[in-house]
């Protein structure tokens, strides 16, 4: 039996159903799982540890969530504050640029390595890749835009800026995003 | 035929191309086991605490007894009280067997779960 979001959502905040919760994260893992890869990189690893801890904070808070958004949205959003939070602690630490610089440097890695691999896939790491030279929020309205179909409220309301930065992050993001893809196209495999 | 990414001279429609071609052929990624490592890190729901539980239930009680206090017919109820009490050995063993039966009831129904 299909039950809505807000069905098991309630059953999560009024009974503590843990196969209600379950059944949520087995309908929204995957797709969280890919976006969080696409905003890391494609780093398999920290974008499952992000994603862990998306639901661990969304099954906290969920007595809070009033469902003005879509429950998507909602967990979207904490997506986008842990990885923030995330690349905030590591820049502290010094890391970031590492990070940043061995993501740089895995993209020509991978892309020889995955050379004989499906080339959608390597597609979904190369955007991934191009996307880490991106500050974060523009990565997250690019991805939310582009790889979401997310409208530029929708983003707003996730991302928690005004409309006008929604705008304005997408516009320069395409615009350092063709530079960076500019050696690439769709080709007939 | 999957459309792929390959080397060739940018176009205008680059990036949205790529974009809606990433799209569709969006991989599903499997669960294996993350949703067990999800549910086994969530913590457990705080409930009241037992200073909390054992006040509100004091509370309702003191609240309880001022109700009774206040709105019973006490004096009325002294005088409902019988005096004599007549009771048939026939009516006193039937009475005797209900109450039996209820507290058997009571029994095999807490210890079957079905409360």
């Amino acid at each position: 039996m299909h039950h809505t979001d807000q069905v098991l959502i309630d059953s999560v905040v009024k009974e503590d159903s843990h196969l209600a919760f379950a059944e949520l994260v087995k309908r929204y893992q995957s797709p969280l799982r890919y976006s969080l890869r696409q905003l890391t990189g494609w780093n398999e690893a920290l974008a499952d540890d992000l994603a862990q801890e998306t639901f661990i904070k969304a099954y906290k808070a969920l007595p809070g969530y009033q469902g003005k958004a879509k429950f998507s949205s909602w967990l979207y959003r904490i997506a986008y504050n842990e990885m923030i939070s995330h690349f905030r602690v590591a820049r502290n630490r010094e890391l970031s640029g590492g990070i940043i610089e061995e993501q740089g440097s895995a993209s020509v890695d991978s892309r020889d390595r995955l050379s004989s691999e499906d080339h959608s896939q390597q597609l979904h790491r190369d955007l991934a890749q191009a996307m880490t030279q991106l500050k974060d929020n523009q990565r997250m309205a690019l991805h939310l835009h582009l790889h979401r179909e997310c409208t530029q409220q929708e983003i707003s309301d996730i991302m928690n800026i005004p409309l006008g930065t929604v705008k304005t992050l997408i516009t320069r993001g395409k615009e350092t995003l063709r530079v960076l893809l500019a050696d690439w196209k769709l080709g007939e495999s | 035929m999957n459309k792929a990414p390959t080397r060739a001279p940018t176009r205008a429609s680059t990036i949205d191309d790529l974009f809606a071609s990433a799209r569709t052929s969006e991989p599903y990624i499997h669960n294996q086991g993350f949703s067990t490592h999800v549910l086994a890190a969530l913590p457990e729901r705080a409930g009241l605490p037992f200073w909390a539980d054992a006040l509100i239930t004091l509370l309702f009680t003191l609240l309880g007894c001022a109700l009774a206090f206040a709105f019973f017919p006490s004096e009325k109820f002294a005088e409902l009280v019988p005096t004599t009490i007549v009771i048939s050995p026939m009516s006193l063993l039937t009475l005797t067997g209900l109450i039996s039966l209820a507290c058997g009831s009571a029994y095999w129904a807490s210890e079957t779960n079905r409360i």
